[in-house]
């Protein structure tokens, strides 16, 4: 069976900053795939970079088997995105934005409905369903935008930071929702700081480190790659890795030059 | 005083860091100190011309006036509270910086701020000395006077405030309404001459500033009695300041959230945005967004149709038109003033409509981007939308001014359609191009104004035609023509803009 989503020697830069570095990663369908790595790592421009929000400057990325340089509109029916920053248009109700999200995916009208009103009704938002979005928390519409991101029931799920700002009780819904689609054969690719929630979440991980990837794998193999003992946890090991890829860091090398 | 030293300091770099943060606040301030420069030369020389021929009491009537109508101005603005910048409260209050010593800063960095637009005021006064031939110490104590009237209004309008967020009992709302009223009464006299009450009669702090002001001109002693009601109202106004000051404001004071009076960035005008969206949605809810089976673009034009009743945007269009249809309605006998205005109108329009898109949607567009839909899709209907407000509005206030002036309505029908044509979609396009990667940096107001050079080029061909069909006075059946000419060239550009919309958008990054 094909990868959900291959990408190769992806190369990105912003102006003077090399943001990404020949990045290569698979992911196969049917795992919640995650991305962890330090601040600047790159997490988010790859992830921005295959849901088509930004462009790459090297590179390919398949989803599901479709270029998505060659088809730029096929390959996002498969995808749902919720990025980390989230700006909603505040002028529409909750209702409103999940119709919306909905029709320009091309879902038909009834089946809108039905996963909207379950969606609503997971995540506790009924009672809001009317309300603008201007007047909901960071919460709700962290929320909102998971559930519009399920609405076309995309075969990858995309997630920049998803539970950041969410209580416990939405923690564990989102988290259910994960499971329930894996079991279902979809997949769900996570981009977090939470190294505890991808430990337990995650079948498998990659560690993304100044602009590419230094090790990737489930639990067992990261700690083969790390050389750590089999009790490790994934923070020690992400220490481990990131520390060891410091000869990577492009900042370092212009001191060292410098000096 | 070193607090109040370091907290000016923080706050002229806060409002230099605003000013600076675009070239265009700097030209708008080098091009308002050049116009008013010059604006003051001839208002200053005027100005000493005319006091040769008027006399005493106009003088102190007219200065009166003057002086009680800023004086209104500041009370007025003192009913917005206590105000603060947002970095203020978190960076300041938290301190050991004391309210007096804030305040005090506020008032120095205010003053200092102003100070660059009182230039040509300074500058009239100068000239208006010179003029004059006034002798230097004469023209010292002008300066004196009118520096100390200056802060005693300053030193008003915060006292004000501070009382207003403290004491929340309508009474002293009312109480400096009462005041604004008494102030400006005896303005009615200038409408009517028989009006019994005159500034020249009342004991009024602007009468004494205007007696001791005139008494300088004449180089004369001012009378004592004007010269202690003028002290007692600047002492009275300074005592208010330090008592007011004195209290704990801190826990009074609204935030506001823009680094300064200049903050023009993309931050301040979403919140202003957010504002306008809470004042006008409910007006909107009327109209929903549903699951009635339409074409997808029906869908998209209904929304953005939505989004521009929610934000305010087709209220403010329609507030624009009200104006051409009172302009229209008063020049009943000229319908050349009401075209003029549409011509101006309808190349800002689209571009209001497209700023408020762009202000509004842009960090929405992950929804769109990341959505399997035709970008070329979005845009048309964004762009009708635009067009179908842009061109209705208009059309109904032609054809109200049309009706009720018996004007020949048939070229600015034809104007306001190409107008809306070529001004929404050369707008959207200019916009669109700044999206990309390397220009995205550029100011809001660089692109509103070069959206609107385009749509102005654009639409010459639009423009020349109502004119020359208003200076040959042509008839009904070659404006038509001229008008179909002019709808077919306005189709063209927008279909071959669209395109470039189309293109230009899959290279958008956000």
């Amino acid at each position: 069976m094909t990868p959900i989503l291959e990408v190769y020697d992806l190369w990105k830069s912003y102006g003077e900053i090399q943001a990404l570095r020949g990045l290569t990663l698979r992911v196969e369908r049917g795992e919640i795939f995650g991305l962890i790595g330090p601040n600047g790592a790159g997490k988010t421009t790859t992830l921005k970079i295959i849901v088509g929000l930004l462009s790459m400057d090297r590179g390919k990325i398949i989803v599901d088997g479709v270029d998505i340089t060659k088809q730029p509109y096929e390959y996002k029916r498969l995808i749902g995105y919720v990025p980390e920053s989230i700006s909603l248009p505040e002028y529409l109700t909750l209702e409103e934005f999940l119709i919306y999200s909905g029709r320009i995916r091309n879902v038909p009208n009834e089946l809108i409905r039905e996963r909207m009103n379950y969606y609503l009704k997971v995540f506790e938002l009924e009672n809001k369903r009317r309300s603008l979005i201007l007047s909901l928390s960071r919460g709700m519409r962290q929320k909102a935008a998971i559930a519009a991101a399920l609405i076309h029931d995309p075969e990858l799920l995309i997630l920049d930071e998803p539970l950041v700002g969410i209580d416990p009780v939405g923690q564990h819904r989102i988290k259910e929702i994960f499971s329930e689609r894996v079991k279902e054969g979809k997949t769900v690719f996570i981009s977090t700081h939470m190294l505890d929630t991808a430990e337990r979440m995650c079948s498998r991980v990659a560690v993304i480190h100044w602009g590419r990837i230094v090790a990737s794998g489930d639990l067992s193999t990261l700690r083969g790659i790390a050389r750590e003992g089999a009790d490790a946890t994934l923070e020690e090991v992400f220490l481990k890795l990131t520390e060891e890829s410091e000869e990577f860091n492009p900042w370092k090398a212009d001191n060292e030059a410098g000096s | 005083m070193r607090q109040v030293l370091n907290v000016y300091l923080v706050k002229i770099k806060a409002v230099l860091g605003a000013v600076r943060a675009s070239r265009i606040n700097l030209l708008l301030i080098y091009l308002y100190l050049f116009g008013a420069s010059i604006g003051s030369f001839g208002l200053g020389t005027g100005l000493g011309q005319s006091l040769r021929f008027i006399n005493s009491v106009s003088f102190i009537d007219e200065t009166s006036a003057l002086i009680s109508a800023f004086l209104a101005i500041a009370i007025t603005l003192s009913f917005r509270g206590f105000t603060v910048f947002d970095y203020e409260e978190s960076l300041f209050f938290t301190s050991t910086i004391t309210p007096r010593a804030f305040i005090a800063a506020t008032m120095l960095s205010d003053l200092t701020v102003f100070s660059i637009f009182l230039i040509p005021l300074f500058l009239t006064l100068w000239v208006f000395t010179t003029t004059l031939a006034l002798p230097l110490t004469t023209s010292l104590s002008l300066l004196a006077t009118a520096t100390l009237l200056l802060a005693s209004m300053v030193f008003i309008k915060q006292s004000l405030s501070i009382l207003i967020s403290i004491r929340k009992e309508p009474m002293l709302r009312f109480t400096l309404v009462f005041i604004i009223a008494l102030l400006l009464l005896p303005a009615a006299s200038f409408i009517d001459p028989c009006f019994p009450l005159r500034y020249k009669s009342l004991p009024y702090p602007s009468t004494f500033a205007a007696e001791v002001l005139l008494h300088i001109l004449s180089q004369e002693a001012p009378p004592t009695i004007s010269l202690l009601g003028f002290f007692l109202y600047l002492a009275f106004s300074t005592t208010l300041l330090i008592i007011c000051s004195g209290r704990d404001v801190f826990r009074y004071a609204r935030p506001i959230p823009f680094y300064s009076a200049f903050d023009a960035s993309m931050r301040t005008q979403t919140i202003k945005m957010k504002r306008s969206i809470s004042a006008f949605s409910k007006m909107g809810m009327k109209f929903t967004l549903d699951l009635k089976p339409s074409p997808i673009s029906h869908f998209l034009i209904r929304k953005e149709l939505i989004r521009m009743v929610r934000d305010g945007s087709l209220f403010f269009v329609t507030f624009l038109y009200v104006i051409v249809l009172i302009i229209g309605l008063a020049s009943e006998k000229s319908p050349s003033a009401w075209i003029l205005i549409l011509a101006v109108y309808s190349l800002l329009i689209p571009t209001m409509l497209t700023v408020n898109w762009r202000i509004g949607e842009i960090d929405c567009l992950w929804t769109l981007l990341t959505s399997p839909l035709n970008l070329k899709i979005f845009f048309s209907s964004l762009l009708y939308a635009f067009i179908a407000v842009s061109t209705f509005i208009p059309a109904v206030t032609i054809l109200i001014l049309g009706i009720l002036t018996r004007s020949n309505i048939v070229m600015p029908l034809f104007l306001a359609a190409s107008a809306s044509m070529i001004g929404s979609s050369a707008n959207l396009f200019v916009m669109i191009h700044f999206l990309e990667r390397r220009r995205r940096a550029t100011s809001g107001v660089i692109v509103a104004w070069l959206s609107f050079l385009l749509s102005g080029i654009l639409l010459a061909p639009a423009y020349a035609g109502i004119g020359l069909s208003l200076i040959f006075e042509t008839s009904f059946f070659t404006d038509l023509l001229f008008g179909a000419l002019i709808l077919l060239y306005s189709y063209v550009i927008f279909r071959f803009l669209l395109e470039r919309i189309e293109h230009k958008a899959l290279n958008i990054e956000i």
